[in-house]
């Protein structure tokens, strides 16, 4: 026992971590114009615009007096300015269709003007939804089309809304399959997701069974939500970086990777996306 | 007038008349495989030229081809009997014939520890009285062309008594010198000698002993050959507390590192914290920064050459040793004395055996679990002496890191949920070295000797799962899980090599010699079976492939004394590398210069070429086991480097001091960098090209060196001045910036103080300026949504922090000072060695990571730099018997 004691009180010391606060002259080029948005099809555009902020900023001001010319293909949609959730976003007045490009215009006093442009991506094929009670997992079939694509795949707990369409509630924590996303270490540790990434380069134009293992067990009568986005190659990049950003936040052996940005003077996304839900009743 | 012109050629005229040949005349001869004898019977006989000579003195029976036309006669003799050791003259009209009379002989053979028969390399033999010399080779043999009338030689090694060795007659004839160990407290241990820096044309090179690396101040109680070859002057470290090597501004893939000749691909364990050698098995080590011989090639800026220990080939002898990370033992001894020997070292961390029942609890792993968290390495190495002219090596290095996991366990609940089922996992992380080594050594001649060698060397990583999942509570529930999956890389080499020493006289050293390589790279095979409820959902493999290539090189050098002040090492290295129907070539020159100066200064130049048909694919800040070696390709083609040095050095008169001073130059073209924006690698892909870049990289600056080698108190102090630098048409706009391990100003102090019999002090200081550092240099939001209606994320939604250029900021200055103190006691033939070391001793917060922290009372994001390695005492405790 005094052996173990002494181990692990050399290796704590060897792994110890200290830190402290330092400054560093870091050179900041000044605020720009930031643009946030995933345009889904038959919904309303949410459109974010912020101000970017120093290093080691975490609140990032909006700019309400920000001038948009937004355009469907060749049609302008107008937006309007609304307060959701306490975040002001503009909003477009009508829904986003398929089959044209979106281009944007931000402009505002004292900074660059931004511009973007994006398409929407085809939606995902989902079938043979399975759950079982007191069970910890769902079943399902995707059916993927010949081509490239890109999904982004979520779970939600379901609820019934009054027009007794099923809306998601809150997010369930899963696991997935490590032979898609090559997350060895997902079944070594606890580690449970909220969003999975997956590109089709695996399954192309094949129609593949995904079982999804649940942290939480299943209960009888409940209603899942399986939420599969396909995205654009522009919202790809954007997610996968931002993922592997966040995932390699305080990781001592990598360098800090860029996130990928289509704004031009600025920074963040406009990216198409479309996204396909199966609801699975659980049996 | 003409009167002296016809007695002229009266004169001239009537020898010729008398004589009827002179030595102009045309002789025309075609024989094939006749002695010297029947040869001189034939012109004899054509052309009435009459030989004398005594056939007890003179050998004429050596028989000969000869195909001449028209030739000269002074020609045709010479080529008749200058190569035979016999002279001519003309007397009269007959051509006499004498034995010549050598003014040179040649003596050779090995130089070895009187003891143990380890053969010595680096030995100096040398003939004070015509101040002539040379060294021992890799396999301790040497070759000395000298006065025919040398009466004795002076041989000398560091650690051992010199030796003068008497020459009762005048022969050519191979002299095995053995050597006595000194009588002093170090243990009998194969150290270094080199003759005088003056004296060697090579620059821009460092010897290391075994002594030097096992009396440095230890990290844990482990010795390391790498971390003593970072304290050397154009030697980098990596990150705190790792041994990588970066040498004059290259990366380490650029390191070609060899064991008994055979390449290492991955030189460290525990993610670069210690080096894959142990010391106990090392008998040389040799580190090259530039001014490469044209025996080395492959890579562009270091070659590390170590020499494994033959064994003892008299008695037995072995160590046992505990340290705080590693328990080791080594043995060796005679398989038949004087014949043939063994030596045979393993090493294992041992913390995970201590710790199984305390890892198995905190990670749930059941009774039936497992937990293994280790390295190992084990060495042997097999000497047997054919005959004086034949010798054999056999050799074998295995080394893995390994972590696995094994669960086996009946859950009654899950999360908090009554559920019944029963989980089996198993899962592993590992990668190893393998080398192996079959050497044949053979004198040809007192100057002609040479190595044959046959290695394989291959490098791996595999990481694997399986997972069963089977729920209890049937036929209610069905599930069933049965999931496998793997992922392995693998580069792989075997090679055959011959090398020649070559000594003609006593101006000219000449090596050359030729290798071919047969190269296999498996980069990233990824394999799943998946199947759910019965039904099989995967069964397939990824990246499956396979590249081959075959690396073909020639080189010869020569070191050849112009005066006795000018001295000059030609070479050439040429290779061809052919992988997936491409061919690629290149011619490498490799010069080197030495003049000396007034009062034994020697002035030394170099120019050396390098290319490397092999990349190392990495997006790491370090270097990992993760990473990836390929072939050059068209899109990626080899790379190459050109390098030059400047400098002086001197060993003083007794021996004790060495100074060199040197400045470099390094340009180095088709380096190659990640491309920003894209996942990590997980495999080479058929796509790898396009997830890198090419540019070019320079590195230049000084280096200063000042060693002690001899006394109670040793030690050196080494200074570097560095740029190095790297360009990139997408990376930073396309401007140069600085290398990630750039470093302006490197300063290490090593020192070593003998107390009396038993006690060795040691010390280490260092002191370098801090490393580039990319950091965010704005941040903005982010979005994962396209609406905010949805629910939201359960984890912190964060930021999108802006990251633009690499390496424009520097992190703070690093120093750090390790001392180390040696207790070696021996009694009734045990030797009792204590090593107690302190680590970082006043506990500097060096930098070793900066990034963006919340500080859960402001609130607020802070630049946050992370410091490892406190102060860290160890202790190892080692028997030798």
């Amino acid at each position: 026992m005094k052996a173990i004691k002494w181990h692990i009180i050399i290796f704590s010391l060897l792994f110890a971590a200290c830190e402290k606060t330092v400054e560093l002259d870091i050179p900041y080029e000044g605020d720009k114009l930031v643009l946030n948005s995933f345009v889904q099809p038959d919904s309303v555009i949410y459109l974010r615009i912020t101000r970017s902020q120093p290093p080691g900023g975490s609140e990032f001001p909006e700019v309400p007096g920000a001038v948009i010319a937004l355009k469907a293909g060749t049609e302008t949609l107008p937006t309007q300015w609304s307060i959701i959730g306490g975040k002001g976003y503009f909003v477009s007045v009508r829904p986003a269709k398929p089959g044209v490009e979106y281009n944007i215009s931000v402009s505002a006093p004292g900074l660059d003007t931004i511009t973007a442009k994006d398409t929407l991506p085809r939606r995902p094929l989902l079938s043979g939804p399975f759950a079982q009670g007191g069970g910890n997992r769902i079943k399902f079939v995707m059916q993927d089309m010949p081509g490239v694509d890109y999904y982004r795949f979520r779970l939600y707990q379901g609820i019934k809304n009054a027009n007794g369409e099923v809306i998601p509630s809150e997010r369930r924590l899963y696991r997935f399959d490590p032979s898609y996303n090559n997350n060895f270490t997902d079944m070594l540790t606890e580690n449970y997701l909220e969003s999975t990434l997956v590109p089709d380069d695996r399954f192309d134009g094949r129609a593949i069974t995904i079982v999804m293992q649940t942290k939480d067990v299943n209960v009888k009568d409940n209603i899942l939500l399986l939420e599969v986005t396909g995205l654009t190659r522009s919202s790809w990049l954007y997610l996968k970086t931002l993922e592997l950003q966040t995932f390699n936040q305080g990781n001592l052996l990598v360098d800090p990777s860029k996130v990928y940005s289509n704004v031009v003077k600025g920074y963040g996304i406009l990216g198409g996306v479309n996204t396909a839900r199966l609801t699975v009743e659980v049996k | 007038m003409m009167r002296k012109v016809l007695l002229g050629l009266l004169l001239t005229w009537l020898p010729l008349q008398v004589f009827a040949w002179n030595w102009r005349t045309r002789i025309s001869l075609s024989l094939n495989d006749q002695p010297l004898s029947a040869i001189c019977e034939k012109i004899e006989k054509e052309y009435g030229i009459h030989f004398s000579y005594s056939s007890d003195v003179v050998k004429m029976s050596r028989r000969m081809s000869i195909d001449v036309d028209q030739m000269p006669l002074r020609r045709v003799m010479e080529l008749l009997f200058s190569e035979n050791g016999i002279e001519f003259r003309r007397i009269g009209d007959q051509l006499v014939l004498t034995a010549s009379k050598a003014t040179t002989r040649t003596i050779s053979g090995y130089v070895e520890d009187a003891l143990t028969g380890e053969k010595l390399i680096g030995a100096t033999i040398y003939s004070p009285a015509l101040r002539v010399g040379t060294t021992s080779n890799q396999f301790g043999f040497y070759s000395l062309t000298t006065a025919r009338d040398t009466l004795s030689l002076l041989v000398t090694y560091t650690g051992y008594s010199p030796a003068q060795i008497p020459l009762k007659d005048k022969e050519n004839r191979q002299l095995h010198v053995k050597l006595g160990p000194s009588n002093t407290l170090q243990e009998v241990e194969v150290t270094e000698t080199l003759p005088q820096l003056q004296e060697q044309t090579q620059m821009s090179k460092v010897n290391l002993s075994v002594s030097q690396i096992k009396n440095m101040p230890r990290m844990l109680g482990e010795a390391d050959v790498l971390r003593t070859i970072q304290a050397m002057p154009g030697v980098s470290g990596g990150m705190e507390g790792t041994s990588g090597i970066h040498v004059r501004g290259g990366s380490p893939d650029q390191n070609l590192i060899l064991l008994d000749n055979t390449p290492v691909y991955n030189s460290t364990h525990l993610f670069g914290i210690f080096s894959v050698f142990n010391p106990d098995i090392i008998k040389n080590v040799d580190l090259y920064k530039g001014a490469f011989p044209a025996r080395y090639g492959g890579r562009l800026s270091s070659v590390v050459d170590i020499s494994m220990k033959d064994g003892d080939m008299y008695k037995y002898h072995g160590e046992v040793s505990l340290g705080l990370l590693a328990s080791k033992i080594m043995v060796e001894g005679p398989i038949k004395k004087g014949k043939t020997s063994f030596i045979l070292t393993a090493r294992r961390t041992y913390a995970d055996l201590i710790m199984s029942d305390f890892t198995k609890r905190e990670l749930n792993l059941g009774e039936d679990g497992e937990f293994f968290a280790y390295f190992y390495d084990a060495n042997i190495k097999i000497n047997h002496i054919f005959s004086p002219k034949d010798r054999l090596y056999i050799s074998a290095y295995g080394g893995q890191d390994n972590m696995s996991l094994n669960r086996n366990m009946t859950f009654d609940s899950m999360n908090g949920t009554a559920k019944r089922y029963h989980e089996e996992m198993r899962f592993r992380l590992g990668w190893g070295n393998q080398a192996y080594a079959l050497r044949w050594n053979h004198i040809f001649n007192p100057r002609l000797f040479s190595n044959v060698t046959l290695n394989y060397s291959q490098f791996y990583f595999i990481t694997e799962y399986h997972y069963k999942h089977l729920a209890l509570d049937t036929p209610a529930i069905r599930e069933s899980d049965n999931m496998f999956g793997r992922y392995m890389s693998k580069v792989q080499n075997a090679s055959a090599k011959i090398d020649f020493d070559y000594k003609p006289n006593p101006k000219h050293a000449v090596k050359f010699g030729g290798l071919a390589t047969w190269h296999i790279f498996q980069p990233g095979i990824t394999s799943f079976n998946n199947v759910s409820d019965e039904q099989e959902l995967t069964d397939t493999a990824y990246n499956n492939q396979t590249s081959k290539g075959v690396e073909l090189s020639l080189y010869a050098e020569d070191d050849w004394k112009i005066r006795d002040s000018v001295h000059l090492n030609l070479g050439v290295h040429t290779s061809g590398f052919l992988v997936n129907n491409r061919f690629y070539f290149s011619v490498q020159p490799r010069l080197g210069f030495r003049y000396i100066l007034p009062k034994r200064w020697a002035l030394k130049l170099s120019y050396t070429m390098m290319t490397q048909y092999i990349h190392l694919l990495t997006n790491n800040a370090t270097f990992l086991a993760t990473d990836l070696w390929v072939a050059a390709t068209d899109k990626v083609p080899p790379m190459f480097s050109t390098q030059v040095a400047l400098g002086l050095a001197k060993t003083t008169n007794d021996g004790k001091y060495e100074f060199s001073a040197e400045g470099y130059y390094k340009s180095m073209q088709n380096v190659i960098e990640y491309v920003e924006n894209l996942d990590n690698f997980n495999s080479a892909t058929s796509s790898w090209e396009d997830q890198v870049i090419q540019g070019r990289g320079w590195s230049y600056g000084a280096e200063l060196f000042l060693q002690k080698k001899q006394g109670n108190f040793r030690g050196w102090v080494a200074y570097t001045l560095a740029w190095s630098q790297r360009s990139f048409p997408n990376v930073n706009n396309g401007s140069i910036f600085p290398y990630k391990y750039d470093r302006r100003h490197e300063l290490e102090v090593v020192l070593t103080q003998r107390l009396g019999k038993k006690w060795e002090l040691s010390c280490q200081w260092q002191y370098s300026t801090g490393m580039p550092l990319t950091l965010p240099t704005g941040s903005y939001e982010q979005i994962t949504d396209p609406s905010p209606h949805l629910p939201p994320t359960t984890n912190d939604p964060g930021q999108v922090d802006l990251v633009q250029d690499r390496n424009t900021l520097r992190m703070q200055e690093v120093h750090r000072l390790d001392l180390g103190a040696t207790h070696t006691k021996t009694r009734k033939g045990l030797t009792y060695i204590l090593n107690i070391s302190l680590y970082n001793v006043y506990n500097q917060q060096n930098p070793f990571f900066y990034y963006y922290k919340r500080n859960e009372g402001t609130q607020k994001r802070e630049l946050t730099m992370m410091s490892i390695l406190p102060i860290l005492p160890s202790v190892s405790y080692a028997l030798r018997f």
